[in-house]
């Protein structure tokens, strides 16, 4: 996929984990996965603006574009 | 949403009840020609048969006595209409779930569907060349597949949704 979600390495840099993260949005540990794993087909406004709050970082700290092979 | 709820919780309990009459009916008759007992009466000089309700000699049920007419066009098609409306529960069932758009739900409706579009014309078939079908008969088949090809687009509606179910599910 293009789009790449990196909650991992954002996670990694604040010491938090997945579990945590999961709770604090208000999401499924299930649903983070998916998001996580690049299975997601969208992502809400509402749940970056939740994710950029906690990890206390930009959007394009969590997305990131690359060009398909 | 609550009305749609009440009323396919009516339907789906009234079907279960219709599903168990129809079941009690077929056991209750197999038994009763199977042993012809007392509640089984030969009319017409041996081309009828009456079955009473249970300890009463009140006329319950009245057909051919030939053992094709009780197989096929009484006990068939007594267990055909249990079928019917077990699978008419099945769909008023999806009706009652917080979540609507469920492979679960469409696969009820698909079978319903194809149980309505195919089993009435195979048993109009079979009559016609066991029986003789007299208006009655084409009129019913007529409405099963009618019915039939409603839910078939209901079942078209429910695929569509489902996708949509599956792709709003992967919005995170």
């Amino acid at each position: 996929m293009a789009i790449i979600v990196n909650i991992d390495i954002m996670l990694a840099k604040r010491k938090m984990r997945s579990k945590e993260l999961a709770e604090k949005i208000g999401i499924t540990q299930a649903n983070l996965s998916v998001l996580k794993t690049g299975k997601a087909k969208g992502i809400r406004f509402e749940t970056l603006e939740h994710i950029c709050k906690i990890l206390e970082c930009q959007p394009g700290d969590i997305l990131e574009y690359t060009q398909d092979s | 949403m609550k009305k749609v709820y009440i009323i396919s919780k009516l339907g789906y309990w009234i079907t279960q009840i219709l599903t168990g009459f129809y079941i009690l009916i077929v056991v209750y008759a197999a038994f009763v020609l199977g042993f012809k007992n007392s509640a089984l009466s030969i009319i017409d000089n041996g081309e009828r048969f009456q079955i009473f309700f249970p300890f009463t000699k009140q006329p319950f049920l009245l057909g051919f006595y030939n053992a094709l007419y009780i197989l096929v066009r009484f006990f068939l098609v007594m267990i055909c209409y249990g079928a019917f409306f077990w699978l008419l529960s099945r769909v008023f069932d999806v009706f009652t779930k917080e979540k609507l758009f469920t492979q679960k739900a469409y696969q009820r409706l698909r079978r319903f569907y194809i149980i309505n579009l195919c089993a009435p014309i195979v048993l109009l078939v079979l009559f016609h060349f066991l029986f003789s079908v007299d208006k009655g008969d084409t009129m019913i088949v007529f409405l099963h597949m009618l019915l039939g090809v409603f839910i078939f687009f209901l079942a078209a509606i429910f695929k569509k949704g489902l996708t949509l179910q599956e792709n709003q599910d992967l919005i995170i």
